[in-house]
């Protein structure tokens, strides 16, 4: 990920770390301490101060470096994770646990800003072989990765069980996950279905070898009657048995000016649930779709499909001049 | 658009573009290029301006950079 460079993004972050410190966050480092209130001059290490979360005003502000404990959480509320400046990652273990988890019992509201999560210490257990895992028992969950790449992980890259309201991907790239040969879930897969949007990112080069129904940059199995809106986002060079962008169950997606560009790349809509439907606007889709036109809402418009008509795209898009 | 071929569709290769993220624009010739219709999207991925005719896709091949710092006073 080319991070968004110069003055202006540091000082956008320096605006909110300021903000923040003086709502008494705490600071970690890689080699914090686990005692003490957190201060910037004494940070404490990560897996201590998500344990003292409320006394840290929900924000914890991570020191540049490579955090190798998982990251638990298991509190309701707020919880905030911003990386200062580059060069912050998370590359936990996974013993037992992906390596970002919530396991929150209520409502919790989960924020992570600019910072890695890297998955290359994971194992290739289900349950604990992905970078980012949402497992809250009784649902009210909403995680928003904002500036964040996710990568390297031998699952999935984020997998989200049920529990789910919300998850919000900004600026983001989830990239380079599902890299065990027997057990890859590609770069976001929803067991259950959440409320998604996908915004300015991109989700690239991921890998689904597991689930015959694909869906290597994105596996939707939807029972939770869900919608997804994915935005100014570009699909490329994802794999997978079949659907290599996307593959859904029983949602209502819609694209507004998303690129899927890949070989394979194919929308996998209706072939599991004709109760699926996607509108496509404004969108290139450079590979095909394997649902058919039952699939595209009618709405759809100002759309590409190359080198096909797999589509449905509708007439007044499909008949305009080249 | 359908059964537009790659060499109409001119997209380039997925690289560093300017933004957060990496993006795959349409070259010069490619039909994606301000074929997007209306109600696009006012910003493309990289949150650059996309301005008059909207192009089809995630990037604006003639897009117009957002002053960062104007944008980050607002961001938070």
């Amino acid at each position: 990920m080319n991070h968004r460079s110069g003055a202006a993004f540091l000082a956008a972050v320096l605006v909110v770390v300021s903000k923040l410190a003086a709502a008494s966050a705490c600071y970690v480092a890689p080699a914090g301490v686990a005692s003490g209130s957190c201060p910037s001059n004494a940070p404490c290490d990560l897996a201590y101060a998500i344990a003292q979360i409320a006394s840290c005003e929900g924000t914890i502000l991570l020191n540049p470096g490579t955090y190798g404990e998982n990251v638990d959480i298991t509190q309701d509320g707020s919880v905030r994770l911003i990386g200062l400046g580059s060069g912050v990652i998370l590359q936990g273990t996974g013993t037992g646990m992906c390596g970002v988890q919530v396991d929150s019992t209520g409502s919790a509201q989960v924020w992570l800003r600019n910072l890695e999560v890297l998955g290359t210490s994971l194992g290739t257990t289900p349950g604990s072989y992905s970078d980012i895992c949402i497992n809250a028992s009784s649902g009210g969950v909403s995680m928003t990765l904002d500036h964040v790449v996710v990568t390297g992980a031998p699952g999935a890259g984020i997998e989200l069980f049920p529990g789910t309201d919300q998850l919000t991907i900004l600026d983001s790239a989830i990239v380079g996950n599902g890299t065990s040969s027997v057990t890859s879930i590609g770069g976001i897969y929803l067991h259950h279905g959440a409320n998604l949007l996908i915004d300015r990112s991109l989700i690239a080069g991921n890998t689904n070898n597991y689930d015959p129904q694909g869906g290597g940059g994105l596996h939707i199995f939807n029972t939770g009657g869900y919608p997804a809106t994915i935005t100014n986002t570009t699909f490329a060079g994802n794999q997978a048995k079949r659907a290599a962008a996307i593959s859904m169950f029983s949602v209502t997606l819609t694209l507004n000016n998303v690129t899927l560009a890949a070989d394979n790349t194919a929308i996998d809509g209706s072939i599991m649930n004709a109760s699926s439907s996607v509108a496509i606007n404004h969108s290139i889709i450079a590979g095909a779709c394997e649902s058919g036109s039952s699939a595209v809402a009618a709405s759809s418009a100002g759309s590409i499909e190359s080198p096909g008509d797999t589509c449905g795209l509708p007439a007044a898009a499909a008949t305009w001049s080249t | 658009m359908v059964n537009v071929t790659l060499g109409q569709l001119l997209l380039g290769a997925l690289a560093n573009n300017g933004g957060p993220t990496q993006t795959m624009l349409p070259q010069a010739g490619s039909v994606a290029i301000g074929n997007g219709g209306t109600g696009c999207e006012l910003v493309d991925q990289r949150d650059f301006f996309r301005g008059g005719a909207c192009d089809v896709g995630a990037a604006q091949a003639n897009a117009t950079i957002v002053d960062e710092i104007y944008r980050g006073s607002f961001e938070f």
